[in-house]
Order: C-alpha cells, then structure tokens, then sequence
C-alpha cells in the first residue's frame, strides 16, 4: 500500500469526482431547495434561470408539503408507494430464492427449459405486455387491488439468475453435511442456503425494491382510483393540463427522492458485496 | 444433486410458486399478444374480430411510422447502452480503490439511480427548458449553447439519451465495481514489476478479468433501455417530427390511442423477437472477442 | 447493521400483515355490493382538470346526501390519461368506470367501439330539450343518443391590462364587431414582448396560447380562412394541404420562430402559469379561467373576443365534455340517476356557479341572462361567451377515427411548431389518419 501523498494525479482525480459530484447532484439539490419555495419564487428564477434557485429563500415555505398530502391525498400515496414496494420485495424474495434454490441443488426434468423461460421473461418490459396484462388481471378482478400492483411484480427473473449464481457457489459439502444430520429440504434452504447469503438477499431485494419503485405504466392503469394510487402516478397527475403547481410537484420529487435514498443507502455495502460475490459470475 | 425416486417431486415444489406468477403474469401476456397479433378488429359493418394471418406484420413492416420508429430504437440503444457503459466503467475505475471519500462518491453516484425514471423525467424536462432553461443558463455561462433541447428534432433524441444515463450510470457503476474488486491485487504487482504502463495494464488485465461482469451489464443495459418510452411518453409524445418516437412507443400507440390491437402486438412481437437475437448477438459477439 | 435487517424485516412483515387485512375487507364490499341490500356502488370516472378537481368532489357529495342508496366512487385523471385508460378498460370489456366523461367528437368512436349505452329512454323529450342544439347533436349518433351534455366551452382572449398600459396600448374592445384580427394581435404581441437583456430569450413574451396543438384550438385557424377540418367523405385527402391550412399553420409557426412572441417548449399546462406569473401578456385561454382569475388577487387582466385571420371569418372553438354510461355496467339506473342530477335543472345553475363553464343547458344560459349579477364585469364575459356559441362556434369534426385524428393532429400540430417543414408534414399526416379513419369506413 502506497502511502497518502498529494500528487497531481490525485489532485486532478478528485477534481474530476467533484465535477461529476455536482453533475449528479446540482438537480436533486435544485429539486430538494425548490420543494421548500413558493410557486411564484419558484417561477421567478426559473425562466429565465437564476442563481437564486439554488439557495433557499428567506422564509422556509411548507406550504408545499402541506398541500399535498392534505389536499391531494400524497399521504395515502405515499403509503401505497410503500406497501406496494415493500410487499412485493417480501414476496419476491422469498418466491425466487426458493425457485433458485431448486435450479442450483437439483437435477430435474425439463430443468433447462425451464431455466430458459426465466432468462427469457427477465428481458421482457412490462410496456411490452400490458394490454394482456391488463386483461388477464381483470379477469382475475385484481384491477385497482393491492395485488394486482404487487403479484405481477413478484417472480423477478433477474432476482431468480443472481440467487442462482450464488447458491451455486456455495460449496456442496454444507448440503451433503445438512442430509446426514437429516435436516428437511425447506430446513436446508433456510438454514444453510438463505443464511449464507445475507448480501444476495439485499442486492435481489433492492432490484426488486428498483423494478417496483420505477413501474410507472403499470400503475398508471391497473391502480387508477385515489385509494391506489401510487406516487409516481401522483407526480405525474400534478402536471395536467390545467396550471401546474410547481412546487407541489417538488415536493413530491423531494419524498421520492429521500424515501428511496434513506432505505437503499444504508444497504449498499451489502449491495456491492452482493453483486461482487455473485452477481456477475457468471 | 439427483432427488432419489421418492422425492422426484421436490424440486417442482420449490420452483412452483416462481412459475405461477411467470406463467399467469409473463408467459401468457405473451401467448396472448402473439394470438392477437394474428388477427385483426373492424369496426366497418358491426365491430368484429376475425383471422387476418400475417396482415398485420406486413402493415407494421411497411409502416414508414413504425420502421421510422424502429431507426430511432436502433439510435438510441446505440448511443444509450455505450454511453452508459463507459461512463459507469469511467466512474469505476476513479472510484474502486479505498481513498479518502470514496464511498461518499459512490454514494452521490448511486442516488440519482433512486429517482424513479417517471419523476428523472419531469425534473430534466423542466431543466432543459430551451428559453432560458437550466442547463441553457449554466451552459451559457461557459459559453455554449443555447440549445433547443427536446424541442428539435437534431437534439431531443441525445436529450433523453442523456437524462437516461444521468439516473442509471451509478447503478451499473456498482456492478463494475463489484467486478473490479474481484480481480486479485497480485496481477497488478507483477504487472507492475514488468514495467507496464497503466493503459497497458488497463488492456492487458483490467479488461480480460472484468469480461463477464461487462457482458452482464451489457445484457443488463439492453433489456432495460431497448424498449424504453418513459421519458418519451412523458416529455416528447415522441415529437419533435417523430425524431424521439421508438418503437416500443408506436406500439403502445397503437394499442392504447387507435386500439389497434392487431398491428400493435405484431409489433410488440417483432421487438420481442428484435431484443432476444440482440442478446444473443450480444453474448456471441463478448464470446468470442477472446 | 443487524440491527438495520431487523427494522427492516419487521417492516415488511407489517406489511404483508397490511396486505392481508386490506384485502379481506376489500373482497366482502364487492360482493355485498352485487347481491344489493345497502348502498349501491358506482364509479365515476372524471377528468381531473381544475375546475373539475373540487367541483366534482363537492357536487358528488350533495347526490350521495339526496341518494342515499347511492355510493359513488371518484375516479380523476389528466385529460391525455383518460382517454387511454377509457381505451384500456372499455376495451377490455370492463364494468367499471359506471360512468365517464366523454370529450364530445369522441361520441361516435366510442358508440362504434360499443363502449356506450343508449340513453334516450332516461330521458324525457322536455328534459333533452333543455340542451343547447349543438352539444345534444354531438351526443347523437345515428338519431341514437349516447352521451349527456355537461358543459360547452369557448376561448377568450385574455390580457394584461397593467402591461398593456405600460406598453402605453390602449385596452382592447369587446365588441364581437370590432374583434382583432390575428394580424394585430401579432403586432400587440411584437409590442409587448420584452427581452431586456437582449439575449434572445425574451423575459416576457406577448401572446400564449392555452391549447397549444390541440386540434380543439387549433382548427379554429385553418377554419377561419375558409378550410375544412375533415372531408366529405370522412378521409382528410387533400384536405391539409389547401391553401387555407398551409397559410394558417405558417402563421402558427412564426408565431413561435420567425416573431417569436410565443414561447415554445412550453406545455398547455405551463403556458397557464405563463400568464398568471405574467410571462405572456396576452392569452387564448379557456371560457372558465375568468373565475379563477377574478379570485386571484393582484391579477390585473380582462378578456377580448377570439380572433381572426384579416382574410377571413371569426371561428371559435366549441364543445367540451359529456358525460356516458358504460355498456358494461351493472348499475345502469344508478348510472343514470347520477348523470339525470348532475346535468338537469336545478343543479346544473348550481353545477355552473361552481365550474364556471359555458352551460349545456339552456335553463342555465336563461339563468344567465336574467341575472343581475351577470352584468357586471368580469361575468359579462358570457354575453361574450353566447355570441361565440350561437354565430362563430364550430364544432370539431365528427368521425368514428376522432381519436386517432386528435392525436395524429395534435403531432403535427406541435412539429410546425417546432419548426418542421409544413408542406411536408401535413402531407403524411393526411397519409397517417387516412389509414387509421379507413379501418371505420
């Protein structure tokens, strides 16, 4: 290991951090301040941009917040948000760890194929299939129910391959030991399998937690009704065809934005373990 | 490991609940767009339904809309997926070794990949507002632009290219960096021993090692931006002069403005078909470059 | 960081807990709902536009105090939303929405798609009378009827009268006879347009138009010179391509390139705000926005009649939402009731205090007209209001493929302005809506 001297490499190295630092950054902090403004005081430095967008004004404005979730009902989306994320990153972990889990340990009939169709549904957007989405979710009167936001979501072909590669890894000796001392099937995938995989666990979960947290379309016609709807199809009804609240919109992003950040952050070591242990072996 | 004779049926317990939700939720969508795009719906004389055979793949590969729209698809992937995959690998490699502050810098990369991509979209289109506009501000300032952004057809396509890889870059720069941690310290040394430079380092190990980790996020890349119409659907309506309209929006288009159910699923299909041979090139293509 | 899995943890178990209760007192409410005994449950499926944001909450709740055995459900969306999820559900053959706003030229396609239940026999001959001629006309198909008329519209023009007197511009008349012509408008707008540190990006520009690209406002100027919107025969061909259309579309264009005393990049939404924030001095705007403005304090504004092409004759757009019942409905008494209380005397007066809207109906207009209080600025903004809707209003094109026509319009609409080439761009748009109007012909 070399020792921490300033040299110009590394001066130049941080400068470059920097200037992408605030590229990432500028938007989100121009969102989170705006979110904090009145309409006109967000207007007023919009068109044309001022530098005064960037800094808060001299009065704390959270008149925003309060709008929204009083008046436009955020407070229910925001829950929905939640219950409908969290929801299918519970079920979904579970589902596809335990399908993994059989693709990695046994040798069964029609495994290849089956196998394929994972990898296959995993490159198909939900974009692609909402029509038929939406009918066979009729059919199943699941439109405007938590479960016909949630279920869809749940057997995450991307989560499937990541757990398959990480139960692959881990050595058979802890299974065949597990057998002898006759431990169950479902004991074995819990107690050997899904302790040993604790950062898997939380890198399937976030791009799960992703994939649902991003779902806009879907959303947009299976959870119509106030008691459905989710944020990002609140957001996106702030800006309608009549006036636009500016800073009611910004207010929204700025919850959007920190939920997410306040609950993936703290994991994103494992998330890194994760991916790095397994991930992307392939 | 192989089930003994009287346990044959335990593996299917395990993967059952997985293949309900894939058959009923992915599998059958599929079939029954596939159904659909083989048939057509009239409204002439009475609304009906009727087998149209191959009609519809014809009228959606003669399409000038839709081939148009197949272009823009082609030109975005192309300037989206190696956009983001070299300024993920760029961020990587500035920020995989223990520094002072790096995790703080990856930390800042990762967030705007947070945003979900409905809201990404509405703050950038506001941002990139061509009078006067944010980023026409702070571009003024240095010097360039004024830009029209989303509103000419020349620019609008590389404006979402851009917002696009703004949220996602830090999320595939996780995965690149899990990749790079992975490579034993000891090649570098003796690498280093034999005097090679870092460019030459950079080609001769960096790279070689970190193949199946690119090729995920390569195939990665594409299922996620392929089909992509979001921002498009919120900020362009695929405007300006059709420059932005990608086919996966046509075909929602034409399934959910003109309900023209027939022709939008056979394009739905010819996209499907378009992303699998893409991914398999993809893998052949990262194969064989040994 | 245990201790963060665990937090974590819980939270999820909460919510499957969540899950499972939510879902055992959603399923019993459904099925309660069909085999009747309490309140019957039906679904509205509104436009969530301002004013209809807290109208329509606020009238629902007086039919839900007078029909108690009536519950009904608020379903809001953006007008672009509605229509789409109108295509989603309807098409899929869905019992709710029960009912649903209806954009009125969108009466046919749906009446053809069988989205539609036929009315007449909820209404009597006296009740269908009280309709302005015009709005029941669009709701019939085929001397069919399938939609109630909920309110008309118009557009103004609305300006600044503070930035116009500091342009030192006299205030502008509101006299039908002594309307502007786009023209002058243009040369006001030149005027108003204020760009002080000479940037090109003007700080305030003249004139926004509301309905920026929609064919709702924008017909109104090929209309104006004499061009048709649509065929005889129900294609477009040649149609766009006249001179009518071209010489309107490149008034359109330098509007917004060659003058640039339009902002482009600018939604319909925004172009609102535009005026209210006092970015654009002069507005085309929509009938019902004087209620707003007159409770915003500070505004300094008034109204003018919509303009005209000096070559040409006054057109103003006209027609707006009706309300239908889903064939697929299972209430479709109920359905009916809703829509009988909501657009019939009385409450359509009260309905109309609180929206602001042109009326369909014409007790509402006689209410208008022998009320004091509407002769007093700004409500004399509706004798305006019915001169447009009786001697200039011209009703969108009526064509089973209207939607396929709105949006392919509304493209190439929003490409001329833009920029693009107009000749060429209104040839394929010809191209494009003839396929689509064919698959109905």
């Amino acid at each position: 290991m070399k020792l921490a001297k300033v040299t110009p490499s590394k001066v130049l190295k941080y400068i470059v951090l920097a200037f992408f630092a605030i590229v990432f950054m500028l938007p989100i902090w121009w969102v989170i301040v705006s979110s904090f403004k009145r309409d006109q005081s967000i207007f007023a430095a919009l068109m044309p941009f001022s530098g005064k967008a960037l800094w808060f004004d001299v009065e704390m404005y959270l008149g925003a917040f309060r709008d929204i979730i009083i008046h436009r009902n955020f407070g229910r989306a925001i829950f929905n948000s939640f219950f409908v994320t969290f929801s299918t990153v519970f079920l979904g972990v579970v589902v596809t760890s335990l399908c993994a889990f059989s693709f990695s340990v046994f040798d069964f009939k029609g495994k290849k194929i089956l196998f394929g169709i994972v990898l296959v549904t995993f490159m198909i957007p939900f974009s692609a299939i909402a029509l038929p989405l939406y009918q066979i979710v009729s059919g199943l009167h699941m439109v405007d129910t938590y479960w016909g936001l949630i279920l869809p979501a749940v057997a995450n072909g991307l989560s499937i391959f990541l757990f398959r590669q990480a139960f692959m890894d881990i050595p058979s000796s802890y299974l065949e030991a597990a057998r002898l001392d006759g431990a169950s099937w479902p004991r074995i995938y819990f107690s050997v399998y899904m302790r040993m995989s604790v950062s898997i666990i939380i890198s399937a979960g976030i791009i799960i937690f992703m994939d649902q947290w991003e779902a806009f379309l879907w959303p947009l016609i299976a959870g119509r009704s106030q008691a459905m709807k989710v944020i990002q199809v609140a957001i996106a009804d702030l800006s309608q065809d009549n006036e636009i609240f500016w800073n009611q919109i910004f207010a929204a992003c700025t919850i959007s934005i920190v939920v997410p950040v306040a609950i993936v952050l703290p994991l994103q070591k494992y998330y890194i373990m994760g991916i790095s242990s397994s991930g992307v072996k392939e | 490991m192989k089930c003994t004779r009287k346990e044959c049926y335990v593996p299917y317990l395990f993967i059952i609940p997985a293949f309900i939700g894939l058959i009923i939720f992915r599998v059958s969508p599929i079939i029954s767009s596939l159904w659909d795009s083989f048939h057509t719906v009239s409204y002439a004389g009475g609304m009906h339904t009727e087998f149209s055979g191959l009609e519809n793949y014809v009228f959606a590969l003669t399409d000038p809309t839709f081939l148009n729209s197949l272009k823009n698809t082609l030109l975005f992937s192309i300037e989206v997926i190696p956009l983001q995959i070299i300024w993920a690998f760029a961020l990587a490699l500035l920020v995989y070794r223990p520094a002072p502050a790096m995790g703080v810098f990856r930390t800042i990369f990762f967030i705007p990949f947070t945003i979900s991509l409905a809201i990404t979209s509405t703050i950038w289109g506001i941002m990139l507002n061509p009078n006067g506009g944010f980023i026409n501000s702070i571009l003024g300032l240095a010097g360039i632009g004024p830009f029209q952004f989303l509103t000419s057809s020349d620019e609008s396509l590389f404006s979402i290219v851009f917002l696009v890889s703004w949220r996602c870059v830090g999320y595939w720069m996780i995965f690149l960096i899990g990749g790079l941690q992975n490579i034993s310290i000891s090649l570098y040394e003796s690498a280093w021993m034999d005097g090679a430079n870092p460019l030459q380092t950079f080609f001769k190990i960096t790279l070689p090692m970190m193949k199946k980790t690119i090729l995920f996020v390569i195939v990665a890349d594409t299922t996620q931006n392929f089909l992509m119409f979001t921002p498009m659907y919120i900020l362009t309506g695929g405007g300006p002069e059709g420059s932005t309209n990608v086919a996966m929006y046509e075909a929602y288009k034409n399934v959910f403005i003109y309900a023209d159910r027939g022709v939008g699923n056979a394009m739905v299909m010819i996209l499907l078909l378009m992303i699998l041979v893409v991914v398999f090139v993809e893998f052949k293509f990262v194969k064989t470059k040994d | 960081m245990k201790k963060m899995i665990g937090f974590v943890s819980i939270l999820m178990c909460a919510a499957m807990l969540f899950a499972g209760g939510s879902s055992e007192t959603a399923a019993p409410a459904e099925t309660s709902s069909s085999t009747s005994s309490g309140p019957v449950e039906i679904t509205l499926l509104s436009n969530s536009v301002k004013p209809y944001d807290t109208a329509i909450p606020a009238i629902i709740e007086e039919f839900e105090a007078q029909n108690p055995d009536i519950k009904v459900n608020i379903e809001m969306l953006p007008t672009k939303n509605l229509l789409e999820v109108v295509e989603v559900r309807l098409g899929s053959g869905e019992k709710v929405p029960d009912v649903f706003f209806v954009d009125a030229p969108m009466v046919m396609a749906y009446s053809v798609k069988q989205y539609l239940e036929p009315l007449g026999q909820y209404f009597t001959e006296e009740e269908l009378a009280q309709f302005v001629d015009v709005c029941r006309n669009y709701c019939t198909v085929d001397g069919t009827l399938y939609a109630i008329p909920f309110v008309n519209s118009s557009q103004v023009l609305y300006y600044n009268t503070r930035m116009f007197e500091e342009a030192g511009l006299p205030p502008l008349s509101k006299d039908p006879a002594d309307r502007l012509t786009w023209e002058e408008v243009v040369e006001l707008a030149k005027k108003l347009t204020i760009d002080e540190d000479g940037d090109g990006n003007p700080e305030v520009f003249g004139l926004g138009i509301a309905q920026i690209s929609r064919p709702f406002q924008m017909l109104t100027m090929p209309e104006s010179l004499g061009g048709q919107p649509i065929g005889d025969d129900g294609t477009v061909k040649g149609v766009f391509t006249t001179d009518a259309w071209i010489q309107a579309c490149q008034f359109i264009q330098d509007l917004f390139n060659t003058w640039n005393v339009s902002p482009k990049g600018v939604s319909a939404s925004d172009m609102l705000a535009y005026f209210v924030s006092e970015r654009v001095a002069m507005l085309i705007g929509p009938d019902y926005n004087y209620l707003s403005y007159s409770q915003t304090d500070g505004m300094t504004w008034d109204y003018a009649p919509y303009p005209y092409f000096e070559d040409g004759v006054p057109v103003t757009p006209t027609g707006s939402w009706s309300l239908g019942i889903n064939r697929n409905s299972q209430y479709k008494d109920a359905a009916a009731r809703l829509i009988r209380f909501l657009t019939l005397n009385p409450v359509c007066i009260e309905w109309f205090k609180m929206d602001g809207h042109l009326p369909s109906n014409k007790t509402t207009l006689e209410y208008v007209n022998s009320n004091p209080e509407y002769d007093e600025w700004p409500n004399t903004i509706f004798d305006l209001l019915q001169y447009e809707s009786q001697n200039t209003a011209v009703a969108r094109p009526l064509s089973p493929g209207y939607l396929e026509y709105e949006n392919m319009l509304t493209t190439a609409f929003e490409d001329i302005r833009n920029g693009a080439d107009i000749q060429s761009t209104l040839e394929q748009a010809e191209v494009r809506i003839d396929r689509a109007i064919s698959r109905y012909l």
